[in-house]
């Protein structure tokens, strides 16, 4: 097909519709026109005038309404059933006809009118019979008056009208009785089918919605009326042709009902259509937010209906306009629901009486302004949201917000937490920033209100604000909004300057405790580390004055380090008794301590509040365990104390003590270094005078004596001899002295058999009985197996010296690269380890090797010396010897 | 401390006596064995031993109880050292002749002995008649 006749299609069909009810019309004219003349022409007819009447008004008024009817295309059905009402009013004028064949015809069709008024009435208004009862009540009727009709007429004379009525052309056999009792019959079936219909229409009008019963009711009255009265002239046409026509007649007059409620529902249809105009006025009226709901329902005149928005969020289901789900109605039933579209895409429903979809055209207007005011209060929604997420945002943000015209007239205002305003928000916007804010940030503002709409790019300033009397750091950015105005958020970066400030005050003291450890590190003199933490610690906190204590006893303390302002008697040192303060604190608790001159009573105290001082906070300073001393700041009056000032001199306390014990560590070493000399000294000392005092004399006497001999000899021999005798003696003991000297000096066995044999010698030496148990499966290196011996051989000395012992035990055994040697006695006990030169000296032998000397001796309980030396140290003593 | 000194009996002293004026010798030293041995040998030497001391504070008492010729003093003395004893002797005598003697060499004390005031050092194993006299020529 082309375009061409394809348009040619659609006009054909659209063409006839608009010239569909002209023609009907002129056809219901015609049609009544020829009626009129049947009867005028009749020679039968009773009441010519009045059933022309009737026949004009009746037919005319349906073939009208059924005509207006078939240019609304809901009703166009309906308004055929109308016509055909009309149409079929006229055949029964043919029964007065003069003409056998037309005579005839009105005969047979004459109460075809009654089947196509309960048709009608049935299928109001929408011209279709739903219902099944419907449709086997409208066939029943027309089998009724068609069929049955023609029956009785096959056997109607039709005697008992006028005589000169023309001839009944149908008849087959006259039998009048017969026709009488069919036509009988039909009236009484006619009469039955009536009944029914008014059944029908009641039930429907009970069960229609109230929109619909108010249309259905006069159909039903009129429809009663009318078909009571052709029921009536049904039952007495056989009897008598005048009252038959008379109950005709007043039947098609009681069904005028029907246009008339059919026009009704256009004229209310009118009204409808003004009601939506009304509505649309009425959703334009921005003053009052319009029920849409009750607006939809008086513009449709329907009260039960629903508006349900589509759900905004899902965009599933609706809504009604308390946000409740809506419940559309299930098909088939009373309600139907037409959508409400607004670009293409469903925003809403109407939910409606059924009948209302007979009037499409006031739904789509109606729905149409529905839409257009679901659509408003979907974009105002959207809008508020928008709003709603921007103030959100806003809250969101702990930043102060202000906008701002290039005059400083404030436009907005929202504070930030710590707000520099000088008034509430909401009563400064219009005002001048000069109101808004202190003088000297008002110009500072103004001047980046001018910088940022020069460079139209961000500005910033910062600025700092007494807030509670706290200081605050501040950073305001501005951005030109528009013309002449600018957007300002002011943020706290309080805590980032406090972070920052933080960082530097760390890295201060961590350089000045890195200067104090390098110091500490380098074994630089304890005076120069002490002096040197009060320097670093005055310029670390902002302090003017440190002292470091020394504590000697329980009151009394020496300054050995000093920094800063005169402090009376805590000079540097000077020994200080200590009456009260942070230093006697400290001294007393071992902790850390702060003290408030004003709260302290004494001569220190007096005179530190003199010189200006308010009060001190100290830190001990600990050295094995023990409080050594305390590191001690004063504040003067106008100082304040500085954050974590504890931790912070704890810091130093403990690299002071440190330098203390390293210190400390290295003159002990010293000291140990010195004794072992010194035992070496002594020993030389002992060795020398044991010569020259024992051996070298008594040789010395015997070289005089030799020589003495040598001059007597002839002369005196017999005292030569005398003398030569004493000098043997003499050189005697000159051997013995030499001998046991030998032996002090090292023990010959010990070299050469090792340590379990020279042990052996020592314990057969003693004069106790030693009982010796020794398990080394090799031999010691040198140092360690001399060690061990003499560690034996002391201990043994001083259990002969001291203890009162009966015996004594010495046990030596090697284990996991440790080498212990124990001596035990069961003698008085009470020994003291630092008594003694001997055990001293053992003490600095053990050391030497990184050993350990250990004295039990509980009083009456013997005594246990146990010394542990590691075997490792020959590694290390052998290092050392290359060296 | 007097009660340390000794006085001699007479019987060297007349053997001393045939052969020229003897010289009066006060023998101090801390150990018995030497004081007795070089007494016998001074005696035998033709010397007169008057006395003998074994300590230094005893020395100079009986120095100045018996006033000797000869000293013969031993450096190493308990109390105080010979050099101390030769000052003190010196002081008050300084006419009076003393040889210190020590068990050990002459090399051990060196200027020390130059310093005294002393006649001379012997070592003790050198000890003889002949070199006490070479050392008083």
């Amino acid at each position: 097909m082309t375009e061409h006749s394809l348009s040619h299609a659609r006009d054909g069909p659209a063409a006839l519709r608009r010239a569909a009810p002209v023609l009907l019309f002129g056809a219901g004219v015609a049609a009544t026109a020829a009626g009129i003349y049947v009867i005028a022409v009749s020679n039968i007819s009773p009441h010519p005038v009045a059933q022309s009447l009737v026949t004009a008004v009746v037919c005319l008024t349906f073939v009208g309404t059924g005509a207006v009817a078939l240019r609304l295309p809901p009703y166009a059905r309906f308004g055929l059933l109308l016509a055909a009402v009309g149409f079929a009013s006229l055949i029964s004028v043919l029964h007065e006809a003069n003409g056998p064949t037309a005579y005839t015809i009105g005969v047979l069709a004459s109460n075809v009118v009654f089947a196509v008024l309960v048709h009608a009435f049935l299928a109001f208004p929408s011209g279709r019979l739903r219902l099944r009862s419907a449709r086997v009540l409208a066939a029943a009727a027309y089998a009724d008056v068609l069929a049955l009709q023609a029956v009785a007429v096959l056997f109607d004379p039709l005697t008992r009208y006028h005589s000169d009525h023309p001839r009944n052309l149908a008849l087959v056999d006259s039998h009048a009785a017969l026709a009488t009792s069919l036509e009988e019959l039909e009236a009484a079936i006619a009469a039955a089918i009536a009944l029914a219909v008014v059944i029908v229409l009641t039930r429907r009008a009970r069960a229609a919605t109230p929109a619909a019963r108010r249309q259905l009711v006069p159909v039903l009255i009129g429809g009663t009326f009318a078909l009571l009265f052709f029921v009536l002239g049904l039952f007495l046409a056989p009897l008598s042709s005048r009252a038959g026509l008379v109950g005709f007649g007043l039947g098609l007059l009681a069904a005028l009902a029907l246009p008339a409620a059919f026009l009704a529902i256009l004229v209310q249809g009118r009204l409808s259509r003004a009601a939506v105009g009304e509505l649309l006025l009425e959703l334009r009226d921005p003053g009052r937010p319009p029920d849409l709901e009750d607006a939809l329902r008086r513009a449709l005149g329907d009260p039960s209906l629903r508006l349900g928005r589509l759900r905004l969020r899902s965009g599933e289901g609706y809504v009604d306009g308390s946000g409740e789900p809506l419940v559309l109605p299930t098909p088939g039933g009373v309600q139907v629901t037409t959508p409400i579209l607004y670009q293409g895409a469903t925003i809403g429903v109407l939910v409606h009486d059924r009948s209302l979809k007979l009037r499409r055209e006031l739904l789509d207007a109606v729905s149409a302004a529905a839409s257009f005011a679901l659509a408003n209060e979907r974009a105002l929604h959207d809008a508020q949201l928008a709003e709603q997420r921007s103030r959100a945002l806003l809250d969101a943000i702990p930043d102060g917000m202000l906008r701002i015209t290039r005059e400083g007239i404030a436009l907005d205002i929202r504070p930030d937490v710590h707000s520099a305003l000088l008034g509430p928000p909401e009563e400064l916007v219009g005002h001048s920033v000069h109101d808004l804010l202190p003088p000297e940030l008002a110009s500072a503002v103004l001047d980046c209100v001018e910088r940022t709409l020069e460079s139209r790019s961000l500005n910033t300033i910062e600025y700092e604000l007494v807030i509670d009397g706290v200081a605050r750091w501040k950073e305001a950015r501005m951005v030109p909004s528009s013309d002449g105005e600018v957007v300002a958020m002011s943020r706290d970066v309080t805590e980032q300057r406090r972070a920052e400030a933080e960082q530097q005050r760390l890295a201060a003291e961590q350089a000045a405790l890195r200067r104090v450890a390098t110091l500490v590190a380098g074994n630089a003199p304890p005076e120069r580390v002490f002096q040197t933490v009060t320097e670093e610690v005055c310029r670390l906190l902002e302090l003017r004055t440190a002292v470091l204590h020394r504590f000697e006893d329980a009151q009394t303390s020496t300054i050995v380090g000093k920094f800063g302002e005169p402090t009376g008697r805590f000079e540097l040192g000077n020994v200080v008794e200590l009456e009260a303060g942070a230093a006697l604190e400290v001294l007393q608790t071992g902790a850390p301590a702060r003290s408030d001159y004003t709260e302290l009573v004494g001569t220190g105290a007096v005179e530190l509040l003199t010189l200006g001082f308010r009060g001190s906070v100290g830190v001990p300073i600990t050295v094995a365990g023990n409080t050594w001393g305390a590191l001690v700041v004063a504040l003067r009056e106008e100082e304040s104390l500085p954050v974590e000032t504890k931790r912070r001199l704890q810091a130093f306390a403990e690299l002071v003590g440190l330098a203390v014990s390293s210190a400390d560590a290295r003159d002990e070493l010293a000291a140990s270094r010195l004794r072992i000399i010194e035992a070496s000294d002594t020993e030389r000392r002992r060795l020398e005078r044991n010569l020259h005092d024992g051996a070298q004399q008594r040789l010395v006497a015997l070289m005089v004596g030799l020589r003495l001999a040598q001059a007597e000899l002839k002369t005196r021999p017999d005292e030569t001899g005398r003398l030569l005798e004493t000098l043997t003696e003499e050189l005697t003991e000159a051997l013995t002295e030499l001998r046991e000297l030998a032996q002090g000096l090292h023990p010959a066995v010990l070299t050469e058999r090792g340590l379990e044999a020279a042990l052996d010698v020592l314990g057969a030496r003693t004069p106790l009985p030693v009982s010796l148990d020794v398990r080394l499966p090799e031999r010691l290196p040198e140092p360690v197996e001399t060690a061990a011996y003499y560690a034996a051989s002391e201990a043994l000395a001083n259990v002969v010296k001291h203890s009162h012992a009966t015996r004594a035990s010495v046990r030596v055994e090697r284990l996991n690269g440790l080498v212990t040697v124990e001596v035990s006695d069961d003698g008085v006990g009470g020994a003291d380890p630092d008594r003694g030169s001997g055990l001293s000296g053992l003490r600095d032998r053990v050391d030497t090797l990184d050993g350990i000397l250990r004295v039990e001796s509980p009083p009456g309980r013997g005594t246990l010396v146990r010394v542990e030396l590691p075997v490792a140290a020959e590694r290390r003593v052998a290092v050392e010897a290359e060296r | 401390m007097p009660g340390k000194g000794v006085a001699m009996n007479g019987e060297h002293r007349a053997a001393g006596e045939q052969l020229r004026p003897a010289r009066r010798v006060l023998v101090v030293d801390d150990h018995p064995s030497f004081r007795r041995s070089a007494s016998a040998l001074l005696a035998a030497e033709g010397y007169d031993v008057v006395a003998e001391a074994e300590d230094g504070a005893s020395a100079v008492t009986l120095a100045s109880e018996v006033g000797p010729d000869l000293v013969l003093l031993d450096i190493q003395l308990p109390d105080m050292d010979g050099f101390a004893v030769a000052e003190r002797l010196l002081a008050d005598d300084p006419e009076l002749e003393i040889v210190l003697v020590s068990s050990r060499d002459r090399s051990s004390y060196g200027p020390l002995i130059e310093a005294s005031g002393a006649r001379g050092f012997l070592a003790k194993a050198d000890l003889s008649g002949p070199a006490l006299g070479s050392l008083l020529e």
